[in-house]
């Protein structure tokens, strides 16, 4: 007998919220989480002199370990304006192959929501559907319609601010009225006004007034690093907060799941777990796998749990991305706002960008780029050194404008995470190897992209761009979705359209992992959520 | 001396320093001579104005600190700072040390227009990169600009208005 009726392996937002519905519901809950716990009132550095220095707190065990396969050769006969470059640095990566850089994610109580921006969005009905009409990626088993309910529940829960009169259809209204754009962000609105391109207030998991005892936002711009106030909705102080609050839920941190075992009945019989006092077992009737998009096919690929599709790792998509920054005349003061309050949904049909499958949508980006301190701007931006460069940072208004654009990226088979047949972790199991190319299609998406972000500085009246970035010569991605993805048959999926293993049949998993597509440039977090919160209605 | 020249000359300067000489000069201890280089020429890349300088926040000590927990950092910041007094020689008859604001910065032009892979070139780079990262990211070097205030605890509540700085 276990004293438990659930256990979820991870509390990032897919296992935050699983906990918090299947809490609620009655069950009793334990989640193995392999990271610390942050306390935001004193774990975040923002209110310390050198809190540039400091960045995010990551502390021991909060960031996993992975490798890499083969790097991709540049086709720069094609697409060399792609290349990351800064204006003091010149190219950014020097070589003619695609870079390994970094997965950005953290280990934790919250998991990569501790860092993340907050953007809390709702997809694109058509991205849900992209086999259908136009004959890639996959199809979701479910429906925009299907799901609305659960994005309701997860903003409420949240505390999403946002505008009513936004482009998703809506069944209730947002809890919280949106924040108002930046001085900076309405320079570059006007931007998008001269190109004809709308622009509405980003919907984000920070709060606009006071909400379920959390303050409202101070407009720091540092969400990335950390919100001290806890009023970002990053999933510890959201759904583990409320789940903890049932009395019915129990998070065991610092505590990494090594192996799933099995029965003869087709389904999870126990987890093997290390933690500082060894290996242990643990049991329950049901288990929901929440590890993320990378680490949730090592557990099962590691465990050789596996499917009968062979499709556990296979589909990975990362984040499409390309940002330029830029200097204005205008004194900004763009150190100070939101990482990104406004946002662009011209393009983020599916069929939006002429001649191009896959949308993407456009947003401010000087935060998520960094420029919030000084040091980012007397290396990247301030040309010079001695007494002209001293004098310069303090006559900066900081003024640089960015723009990011994020886009779909659609699954290829060359892109998937396997396990590394050399390096283990301190357990000895495999580590996760991701495999990472860009196809054509992407490319092209990357370039719409790129030029869009050119226009839309320029119309804005920036004067000189300093820096662009993309993942066009880099690996360097936020979202990470796809490697078990969820469909309705057991032989081109892993799970079904409540999360459910096809093959286990007290297995869940409840992750980014579980996307079929990515949706053209929207932030997965509060997918994330209403599917886990679906998937609690289901068990 | 007219600066063109003089970047020319220096061009011809670096190419002449030979490998072997480098390498044989990085087995030798470190000398107290080499440590004001480094220290004058952080000095050069962020002088005390009517703010605190580099020197003043010991950035040159931290960073040869640093550069001493990393064989390849250490290397290129000593093959720099022999690089620097080798062109103030050639070209001044004085060690970098001994260089005023105007020569000094000379030399530090002519090591940012040098290319890319060259030695002169890489070690601006890092060293400005780091003295930048590691002086702007202490307080007392934001005295007076924009990023004087801390993210919080109480943000910028001002967001939506123009940045009244300067
Ligand atoms: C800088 C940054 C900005 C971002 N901005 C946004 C944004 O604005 N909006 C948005 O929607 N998304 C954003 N994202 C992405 C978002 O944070 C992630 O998509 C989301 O948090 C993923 O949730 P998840 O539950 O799938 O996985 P994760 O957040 O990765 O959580 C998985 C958890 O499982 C734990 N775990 C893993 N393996 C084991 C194991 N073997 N045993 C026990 N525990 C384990 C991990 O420690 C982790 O805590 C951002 C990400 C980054 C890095
Ligand atoms: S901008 Fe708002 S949500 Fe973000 S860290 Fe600052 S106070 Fe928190």
């Amino acid at each position: 007998m276990s004293d438990y009726d659930v256990i979820i392996i991870g509390a990032g937002m897919g296992g935050a919220a699983s906990a918090y519905a299947l809490s609620k519901r009655g069950l009793k809950v334990l989640i193995l989480e392999a990271g610390p716990t942050y306390n935001p009132a004193t774990d975040y550095h923002l209110n310390q002199p050198d809190w540039e220095k400091k960045r995010f707190p990551f502390k021991p065990n909060s960031q996993g370990k992975y490798t890499f396969g083969t790097e991709q050769v540049l086709d720069d006969t094609k697409w060399s304006k792609l290349r990351s470059w800064n204006h003091q640095l010149g190219l950014i990566n020097i070589t003619s192959k695609r870079k390994f850089a970094a997965y950005h994610h953290v280990r934790g109580v919250g998991g990569s929501t501790l860092h993340f921006t907050g953007e809390a969005h709702r997809l694109h009905p058509e991205a849900m559907q992209m086999y259908t009409h136009f004959g890639v990626a996959a199809d979701w088993p479910l429906t925009y319609a299907e799901l609305e309910p659960y994005y309701v529940q997860a903003e409420n829960l949240i505390g999403v601010a946002g505008d009513n009169s936004g482009v998703r259809q809506r069944s209730a209204p947002f809890p919280l009225p949106p924040h108002a754009p930046s001085y900076a962000e309405q320079i570059l609105a006007k931007g998008f006004n001269k190109l004809n391109l709308s622009w509405t207030p980003n919907s984000l998991a920070v709060l606009s007034k006071p909400y379920a005892n959390r303050p409202a936002c101070n407009y720091c711009a540092a969400c990335n690093l950390g919100c001290p106030r806890s009023d970002k909705g990053s999933a510890d102080v959201t759904f583990i907060h409320a789940a903890l609050q049932t009395g019915r839920c129990e998070i065991k941190t610092g505590v990494q799941v090594l192996r799933l075992e099995t029965d003869k009945n087709a389904k999870i019989s126990s987890v093997i777990i290390a933690d500082n006092k060894g290996q242990h077992k643990f049991n329950a009737p049901l288990y929901v796998l929440a590890a993320g998009a990378i680490e949730t096919p090592r557990l099962l690929l590691a465990s050789e749990v596996g499917d009968d599709s062979g499709q556990v790792g296979r589909n990975f998509m990362e984040t499409l991305f390309h940002t330029s920054l830029a200097l204005h005349p205008e004194p900004l003061g763009s150190h100070r706002g939101l990482p990104s309050g406004f946002i662009c949904w011209d393009y983020n049909a599916p069929d939006a960008i002429p001649n191009i499958i896959g949308g993407c949508r456009f947003s401010p980006a000087v935060a998520e780029a960094g420029f919030i301190g000084a040091g980012q701007y007397a290396t990247r931006v301030i040309s010079g050194w001695g007494r002209k460069h001293k004098q310069a940072m303090r006559q900066s208004c900081a003024n640089v404008l960015g723009i990011t654009g994020i886009g779909e990226f659609l699954p290829n088979k060359d892109t998937y995470i396997d396990l590394d047949t050399k390096q283990t972790d301190e357990h000895g199991i495999p580590l996760a190897r991701i495999h990472s190319q860009l196809t054509e299609l992407d490319k092209q998406r990357l370039s719409f992209i790129a030029n869009t972000n050119t226009a839309i500085l320029h119309a804005s009246g920036a004067e000189k761009t300093f820096e662009r970035y993309s993942n066009y010569d880099f690996f360097n991605t936020t979202h990470v979705f796809g490697t078990c993805r969820m469909g309705i048959k057991a032989d081109n999926s892993v799970v079904n359209a409540n999360l459910r293993s096809h093959r286990w049949q007290n297995l869940y998993i409840a992750d980014a992992s579980v996307f079929p597509s990515s949706g053209g440039g929207e932030s997965p977090s509060l997918t994330i959520a209403a599917l886990a919160l679906r998937m609690a209605e289901f068990i | 001396m007219n600066r063109r020249l003089l970047l020319q000359r220096l061009l011809g300067g670096s190419l002449l320093i030979s490998a072997g000489w480098m390498l044989k000069s990085i087995f030798l201890p470190v000398t107290n001579h080499e440590k004001l280089i480094w220290r004058s020429w952080i000095d050069h890349l962020i002088p005390t104005d009517q703010t605190p300088g580099a020197l003043d926040l010991e950035i040159d000590h931290k960073l040869w600190q640093e550069a001493e927990q990393d064989i390849a950092v250490l290397v290129l910041v000593r093959q720099g700072c022999s690089w620097l007094n080798q062109v103030a020689l050639q070209n001044y008859n004085l060690s970098f040390v001994e260089l005023n604001e105007t020569q000094a910065n000379t030399i530090i032009t002519f090591a940012t227009q040098s290319p890319f892979h060259y030695l002169p070139n890489r070690f601006f780079r890092y060293s400005h990169l780091r003295a930048m990262q590691l002086y702007y990211t202490d307080p007392r070097s934001r005295i007076g600009t924009v990023w004087e205030q801390t993210p919080q605890p109480i943000g910028f509540i001002n967001y939506q208005q123009r940045c009244t700085h300067v």
